[in-house]
């Protein structure tokens, strides 16, 4: 009588996670192979194409702490880290709170926030497209009308603050052929992340311009937005939404 | 019991037919170099999941090549064979990839990758048992009626036996075509692996399949892990198309006809020209099969 197919998949999903000997009615005749290689194919393809996955997602953190410690960790954040979705496009969430609570890691707080920023990048690439609104709309109106616009995000717009210089650390480790010191103590990054046409791009902004597009991306119209901006500025807003709007913060802007 | 369906025969899409010529597998990193010299090749094939994104980089060059060429979307992430229900959210974002590209051929594999929560990310050995048939011919059936057309399903590599099999793969695999009308997409280097694996005959495997159930061959290149008690052949689709799966191929395709053939290539992948080189070795075998054919009048089924 053959195993039924439920008790089948749980026992073998069983012993993929946990390490433990191959089900029992895995079999191999005599004189090949022990049971135990073959299904060690099944348990390395599991994990190795995952932790090859969390590799390409996370290629700055993987050089900041090095390939043979990355895949070991990575390994580690499999046991409670396994993907949900049938597509990897999006898998590794959980991975920077894992590395901000990895106790190995301690002495490197900022490796969290980089892995955020990876994702963010990751987000930005996939997201879908728009064509960014065009600057020249803002020139063309006075204060007064542009207040109660409501604008439309470009989809691919991630907002991202950290207490660590973190697009330099990312920037130096996915691009340079050398790696490049980083000022630590010169303060942390507000910045975004977007993809108006092919290319990922990031751009550190003052805090205050990062809580203004936050409160729009919450549903407020400029005027009610700009309250975030410091008083002095807000008579700029038009060249500030014309320089938002030229790196391609904006989709489109209605009037509502 | 799933219904008989009519999915098998002319195939709505007809308008994007993938051709029984050679293709390739798109890798990124060819994009470019395909939109520029547009090599003279008859379709690619994309796995699914990796275009399930809603847009950027990889949807832009994929309808550029899109424009240019047949299209195959090969699944990895749909797990057919899983005991529990089909996930229903993946056949949807299938579903809106199959409605952007309109490919020619649209194929998953007799496997598992999900258990409960869990997507393991690889193919999973599925029993050969009536109750898995049963499972696996509902998932399909399922599949097919959400997509509003026929899949086709391939054979993994399986590198255990599973105690208690009631039926061979090839029983199994034809079956399942025959109860719910998919296709089937014969992977000659996997028939290859399996057999050696497993102590078994290829060249008896290949003939157990039908003609007329062949919608597609894939080819590809495997790893020998060299043991104490013998060796283990592992696809790892990382090097060039062995000899010997190319003469099984060979084989199976004068018996079956000219089938569109897939060179595959995930791991190690080397420039786009040595792709194109050996989906040309394929093209050789399926032109020589043809003319054989013209020459000596229809081929019967």
């Amino acid at each position: 009588m053959a195993e039924r197919l439920s008790d089948f998949q749980a026992a073998f999903a069983e012993a993929i996670s946990t390490g433990g000997a191959a089900p029992g009615c895995i079999a191999a005749l005599p004189g090949t192979p022990p049971v135990a290689k073959r299904f060690d194919v099944y348990r390395n393809n599991v994990h190795a194409s995952l932790i090859d996955a969390l590799e390409a997602a996370f290629p700055a953190v993987e050089r900041l702490v090095g390939r043979d410690f990355f895949r070991a960790a990575a390994r580690l954040h499999l046991e409670s880290g396994m993907p949900e979705r049938g597509t990897l496009i999006g898998f590794g969430s959980g991975f920077p709170h894992f590395l901000d609570s990895f106790p190995p890691l301690r002495s490197f707080p900022y490796l969290g926030d980089v892995a955020r920023l990876e994702l963010l990048w990751l987000q930005a690439y996939h997201a879908a497209d728009a064509a960014p609104l065009d600057p020249a709309v803002f020139a063309r109106m006075g204060r007064d009308e542009i207040a109660v616009l409501r604008p439309v995000l470009h989809p691919s717009l991630r907002l991202f603050s950290s207490r660590y210089p973190v697009a330099e650390i990312w920037r130096t480790n996915r691009e340079d052929d050398e790696v490049k010191p980083v000022d630590m103590h010169g303060g942390g990054d507000a910045l975004i992340i977007l993809r108006p046409e092919t290319h990922v791009l990031i751009y550190k902004l003052p805090p205050q311009q990062i809580a203004f597009l936050r409160a729009l991306r919450e549903g407020a119209n400029f005027g009610e937005a700009a309250l975030a901006l410091p008083p002095a500025s807000i008579a700029g807003l038009p060249a500030l939404l014309q320089e938002l709007a030229r790196k391609g913060v904006f989709a489109a802007a209605a009037s509502q | 019991m799933t219904q008989i369906r009519s999915y098998s025969g002319a195939s709505p899409h007809a308008l994007n037919p993938v051709p029984a010529d050679a293709g390739i597998g798109l890798k990124p990193q060819h994009y470019l170099e395909i939109i520029a010299t547009k090599p003279k090749l008859g379709w690619f094939e994309v796995h699914a999941e990796n275009y399930m994104g809603a847009g950027g980089p990889p949807h832009r060059y994929l309808s550029a090549i899109r424009d240019l060429y047949p299209l195959s979307l090969h699944g990895v992430g749909l797990s057919l064979g899983s005991a529990g229900p089909l996930d229903r959210a993946h056949v949807l974002r299938l579903k809106d990839l199959i409605a952007r590209y309109e490919p020619g051929l649209v194929s998953e594999h007799l496997a598992w990758t999900r258990h409960g929560a869990t997507h393991f990310n690889d193919l999973l050995p599925v029993p050969l048992t009536h109750e898995a048939l049963d499972i696996m011919a509902a998932h399909v059936g399922e599949t097919q009626d959400l997509l509003g057309r026929q899949i086709l399903i391939e054979n993994p590599s399986v590198y255990a036996d599973i105690a208690g099999a009631e039926m061979s793969e090839p029983e199994f695999l034809v079956t399942l075509a025959r109860r719910t009308g998919c296709g089937l997409l014969v992977d000659v280097n996997n028939v290859h692996v399996s057999c050696s694996n497993l102590g078994k005959s290829a060249t008896d495997w290949l003939e157990g399949i039908p003609a007329d159930l062949v919608h597609e061959v894939h080819l590809a290149g495997h790893a020998v892990e060299e043991l104490e008690s013998g060796k283990l052949l592992i696809d790892d689709h990382g090097s060039a198309v062995r000899d010997e799966v190319f003469g099984l191929y060979r084989d199976f395709i004068e018996r079956v006809g000219p089938r569109p053939t897939l060179i595959e290539r995930d791991k190690n992948v080397p420039e786009l020209g040595e792709l194109i080189a050996e989906a040309m070795r394929a093209q050789r075998c399926l032109d020589c099969v043809r003319n054989f054919d013209m020459v000596l009048g229809q081929r019967h089924g």
